[in-house]
């Protein structure tokens, strides 16, 4: 039979290598310990070889066995960690004998788990503590004096404390041996964390009530030591020093209705800054880590509840029972928040049991062995090709975004809670009764340090606040006008966010930007020198996006360029890299975007923020755009469909945006920006068409006979016209369909001109309506005017966007084939004629149109009239782009060259033109000097040489379109 | 009078530090023979999630453990640098690494800036390990605590599977500072 050792030892071979400090220990004085008991007839008093269920007695049996305090502090520590690793041991038999037992309901076994875990231990190390006090402190000397447990309390990697002391005699003897016990118990056992005193009052180990009252009168200090006072419960000690302390000192962060409430306030503003905080950090994918994923956040957040709502418990379990009755209102949200709380404490003990005492897991591989016993343990079990590995850390995730979306509902209330009780509420007044700029930041200094502002931002939003806030800064003189702004600044240092909100807030003011740029210039400032100030422009745009892009948007391009420069930082961390990246492309399109592209850009994020996290994954907004669309028919009313249906327009329009801005080339472009904008207008004349009916109380039988066709440049599939040329034919003669699709059309205009683009009805002004009646069009056809062929060149270049192809057929038939086919040679010579004419006039006004890509020499006017000579002389019906070069290049031997040199021509031309519009503006006149992105986008070294390229082309393409006329004139 | 020796290792949460500091601790106290104590304590995330764990070593009983006159200051962040730098002793050592810290506060101390992520990541091959890179670094500069009881203590805090990748770690820490000039 093995010996108990080595028992013990196989027994704990599962538990981490930090177990084998115990082992060690219980190793070497076992032996000792049994022979001294066995000497005082004592052996079976003591629990030696399996879970005592009464320590205290028997650690008591076992310190008084010892011969000489060395000898007593071994047995102590031995016994001891004996018993923590027999406990340790029992409690994991019994969690895994309680989940085969539970079938699909483990979080009463894991809960029980935890408090029975939490429990035992409070045990054990009271026990532990008092025989150690025993050993080292003479109480007939020492100060009276309280130890609490603060913290989990579960925890194993060591016993967090806070000793309160009277503050009376001999403190320093008390502290040295405090210090002496907790020496001899990183030797051989658990390691005590004092948590409170380290920061308060002159002694180490412990600090009195008076050292207490004084280091927090003046400001709030360290809030998450206020979380660990607020959690602290008796150990062993004075209970009467306790209960002053508490009333002294703990009580103030409570609320109390109608008193001062100003520590309350300032606890509540750093816990939950600290919340938004660990919100706004990226979940990493390479590692966990279980207090910044989800314990922190959770126990934050019923921690400031507690004060809320008078909840005396330091458990966080008993905390949550409490708090589901005494805010009932969120009693889902609690229990919630106790599944995750649970699932996540378990895991979390469970690991540092078995792996290692630390925080944060690295996904590897040797974690993942590492994590399958964990997982074993807790349950899981592989099922079919998923590992109980990956089923736990699947779920692992589920609770963190459980976590992230329960805690906005709390800090919601939480707001509430501090719009009503705030000390501020008084001074942000519009009709405050002193300087609200001056006394608002010296109420502010008890508050320094903290970031949970929200309640305070939403106040400047009103405008008559934010007037007065800046007539009472601008009513100093500029000296003390500075000193001020250099105070409200001091705020970049603990909360950015809050900064950036404010600033933000200023900006969009007509009365708030000089303020603004005061305040700005020096944030920049501050931000230069600011530490790791990369990971927290990280952190604010991965929580606020949406704040950063509308921040951004008040900068000018030296900001803007500085900001780039700031974040030219090396990251080793993946996750906030790419965040960093994406902050950078953000800045970039801010950077380089025209007017025209930021216009859609700021709508539709302001809408939609969380587009803006995926600017550098195409795929993913593309699936995000489709996914607009298909919410619009499931809107309720039309008018919501109509906004559903500009969303998606927007969001279309932002996507193929960034596609461009990305160097994607014209030709794919043109077609993605088409096929959504065809898509919007079928759409909006369906949507239309039904809210007319409803208007009509019936529905208007069309036949088929009503179409759109796209004209100009919708008609050529060319992107980023900031005008859609269109033909609405009608072929029937009845009044009331007449009336009718002229309702339609007319609530379509409306709508199309909200997304910037204005519709230009083709033939309109001849009718004085919309809807042209087809014989309508034959008639003006066949009228004897010189100009007729520009009529014919709308008809001929149409495109057909809503409408049957039965109407297609006839339109050919009646006005296509007869009008412009059948009369192509004396359309032809009209067309040339125009391109020579406009030639000699742009010879005439060089300066003024040589550089419009549209309509200077060479330039796309030209190209769109060559396709529309070719399309009539070939009888071609398809849309006029580039495609016809190639195809009629395929088919005449003799126009190839020119025709491939002006498919070259015109795409670039179009690349061009796109570029332009989003880096410079939605303009045809190409300025040299600002083609600098746009060269950088079309992967030219600079502007000039793009500039050069420009003229280059034109010049080809004008030689090639003279010898194609020429040549059709041959034939 | 006795020696004693204070180290005071920052950062931020993550980054490993509190480990760092009991691992240097325990190798002192338990496989050395010497007093030693070890606190830590961590910031508020939403001032930069900091974190510091101090280590007192000493040859007599450690009465006062809080560090005050620091021999060996680590920093990982230029935060934790610019607000700790002070607190090192005339002569000590201020250790950096320099993927975080850019700007050496200057100071009566030596300094020592070395790419301690970076050789994790490249010669060890993980990021993760860059504390136990600096445990290498700092067992070798000073001297205090021994080789091999740094090496005991670290294999009885890690997770089982990962020893060779944290004493691989541990000795480039080692040789990196014995190219110290």
């Amino acid at each position: 039979m093995k010996d108990f050792l080595t028992q013990l030892k196989e027994q704990h071979a599962e538990f981490g290598n930090h177990y084998q400090k115990y082992l060690q220990t219980v190793q070497r004085n076992l032996d000792s310990l049994i022979q001294r008991l066995e000497e005082r007839k004592r052996r079976d008093a003591v629990h030696i070889l399996h879970p005592t269920y009464d320590f205290g007695t028997q650690l008591a049996i076992v310190a008084s066995s010892g011969n000489n305090r060395q000898e007593k502090l071994n047995f102590v520590n031995t016994f001891f960690s004996l018993q923590f690793l027999l406990m340790n041991r029992q409690a994991v038999d019994h969690l895994r004998m309680g989940v085969i037992a539970s079938g699909a309901n483990k979080f009463s076994v894991y809960k029980k788990f935890m408090i029975d875990a939490g429990n035992n231990f409070r045990m054990l190390t009271t026990h532990y503590i008092n025989q150690l006090l025993n050993l080292f402190v003479d109480e007939t000397s020492c100060p009276e004096f309280v130890i609490l447990g603060v913290g989990t309390k579960a925890d194993q990697d060591d016993i967090d404390v806070g000793i309160i002391d009277s503050g009376t005699r001999n403190r320093r003897e008390f502290n040295r041996a405090i210090s002496q016990i907790s020496q001899e118990m990183l030797k051989s056992a658990i390691t005590f964390h004092f948590h409170l005193s380290e920061h308060i009052g002159g002694q180490y180990y412990s600090a009195s009530v008076d050292e207490y009252k004084k280091a927090l009168k003046h400001q709030i200090g360290d809030y998450v030591i206020i979380n660990e006072m607020l959690s602290g419960a008796v150990i062993t000690g004075n209970k009467q020093l306790f209960e002053e302390y508490q009333k002294e000192i703990i009580e103030k962060y409570f609320y109390h209705p109608n008193r001062d409430n100003k520590h309350h306030e300032a606890y509540l503003r750093g816990i939950l800054g600290d919340v938004n905080s660990l919100l706004a950090r990226p979940i990493s994918s390479n590692h966990i880590n279980f207090k910044e994923d989800n314990l922190r956040i959770i126990k934050n957040i019923i921690c400031a509840q507690k004060t809320v709502f008078d909840v005396d418990k330091v458990n966080a379990w008993q905390i949550l029972d409490d708090l589901r009755k005494k805010d009932a209102k969120r009693f889902r949200e609690y229990g919630d928040l106790e599944r995750s709380l649970t699932f996540s404490e378990v895991f979390r003990y469970l690991y540092q049991l078995l792996v290692t005492q630390d925080e944060e897991v690295e996904l590897d591989i040797a974690s993942f062995k590492n994590i399958r016993r964990v997982a074993r343990t807790m349950g899981y079990t592989d099922l079919g090709k998923c590992h109980a590995e990956e089923h736990l850390l699947v779920h692992y995730y589920e609770h963190i975004q459980n976590v992230r979306n329960i805690v906005p509902t709390l800090l919601k209330d939480l707001k509430a809670h501090l719009e009503d009780n705030s000390i501020f509420v008084s001074i942000l007044d519009p009709d405050y009764g002193a300087n609200i700029a001056q006394d608002f930041l010296t109420k502010f200094k008890f508050f320094r340090g903290t970031s949970f502002w929200d309640d305070i931002l939403g106040d400047f939003e009103s405008e008559a606040l934010l007037n007065r806030f800046i007539s009472d800064l601008d009513a100093f003189p500029p000296a003390k006008r500075k000193k001020l702004i250099n105070g409200y600044i001091e705020w970049v240092r603990y909360d950015l966010y809050s900064s950036i909100k404010f600033l933000t807030t200023l900006g969009r003011t007509k009365i708030g930007h000089t303020l603004f740029v005061d305040l700005n210039k020096q944030l920049l400032e501050m931000l230069e020198e600011m530490p790791d100030v990369v990971r927290k422009m990280s952190y604010v745009f991965n929580r606020f996006p949406h704040l950063i892009n509308n921040y951004l948007s008040l900068n000018d391009d030296k900001t803007l360029e500085l900001y780039l420069k700031l974040l030219e930082t090396r990251i080793y961390e993946k996750e906030i890299a790419a965040i960093i990246d994406n902050l950078k492309s953000l800045i970039d399109i801010h950077l380089s975007s025209s007017v025209f592209y930021k216009r859609f850009f700021l709508r539709i994020t302001e809408r939609y923020p969380e587009a803006i996290q995926a600017i550098k994954n195409p795929e993913l907004l593309r699936e995000f755009g489709d996914g607009i669309y298909s919410d619009v028919q499931s809107m309720p009313t039309s008018k919501e469909k109509i906004e559903k249906l500009g969303d998606y327009y927007d969001f279309e329009m932002m996507r193929v945006g960034l596609r461009t801005l990305s160097g994607t080339t014209a030709d794919e472009i043109n077609t993605e920006y088409t096929e959504f904008s065809d898509r919007y207008i079928r759409t909006l004349f369906d949507i239309c068409r039904q809210e007319i009916d409803t208007q009509y109380a019936k529905r208007i039988i069309t036949d088929d006979l009503l179409a759109i066709f796209a004209a100009g440049g919708h008609a050529r599939e060319q992107a980023y016209d900031d005008d859609y040329d269109i033909i609405v034919l009608l072929n029937s003669d009845n009044q009331e369909v007449l009336s009718y699709c002229n309702k339609i059309i007319s609530k379509m205009n409306s709508e199309i001109i909200k997304r910037s683009t204005i519709p230009h009805h083709r033939f309109a002004d001849y009718f004085g309506r919309y809807v042209i009646l087809l014989k309508e069009v034959e008639r003006l056809l066949s009228e004897e005017r010189t100009d007729i062929f520009i009529e014919k060149s709308q008809i001929l270049g149409a495109r057909l966007v809503v409408g049957s192809h039965r109407f297609e057929k006839d339109f050919f038939d009646r006005v296509i084939r007869p009008y412009i086919l059948d009369q192509k040679d004396e359309y032809i010579r009209q067309m040339s004629e125009e391109i020579s004419s406009r030639h000699k006039a742009a010879g005439a006004q060089r300066t003024i149109i040589e550089d419009n890509i549209k309509e200077g020499v060479g330039g796309l006017r030209d190209l769109e009239m060559i396709l529309l000579i070719i399309k009539a002389e070939c009888g071609i019906m398809q849309p006029v782009n580039s495609k016809i070069f190639i195809e009629i290049a395929a088919k005449q031997e003799e126009l190839r060259e020119d025709l491939l040199r002006l498919s070259t021509g015109f795409n670039f031309l179009n690349n061009l033109r796109n570029s332009y519009r989003l880096t410079v503006g939605a303009t045809d006149m190409i300025m040299s000097a600002m083609l600098n992105t746009a060269a950088h986008i079309m992967r030219y070294q600079n502007g000039k040489q793009l500039y050069d390229e420009f003229n280059k082309t034109r010049g080809e393409v004008t030689h090639a379109i003279a010898n194609i006329l020429d040549k059709l004139k041959c034939d | 009078m006795g020696f004693r020796y204070e180290f005071r290792l920052s950062g931020s949460g993550g980054q490993g530090l509190i480990l760092a500091g009991k691992i240097l601790a325990e190798a002192a106290a338990i496989y050395d023979g010497k007093n030693a104590t070890q606190s830590q304590s961590y910031g508020p995330e939403a001032r930069g999630g900091s974190s510091r764990s101090e280590v007192i070593v000493s040859d007599e009983e450690i009465d006062y453990p809080k560090a005050v006159n620091i021999d060996l200051l680590l920093c990982f962040t230029q935060e934790a640098c610019d607000k700790y730098h002070q607190d090192v002793k005339e002569m000590g050592i201020l250790l950096v690494d320099e993927s975080y810290v850019t700007k050496i506060p200057k100071g009566k101390y030596k300094v020592y800036s070395v790419p301690i992520t970076e050789t994790a990541e490249t010669k060890v091959g993980k990021a993760l390990v860059a504390n136990i890179v600096a445990i290498g670094i700092i067992t070798q500069v000073t001297g205090v605590i021994s080789k091999e009881a740094v090496e005991a203590a670290i294999l009885s805090r890690v997770p089982k599977g990962t020893e060779d990748l944290n004493l691989k770690a541990f000795n480039t820490g080692i040789e990196m500072a014995q190219q110290f000039k």
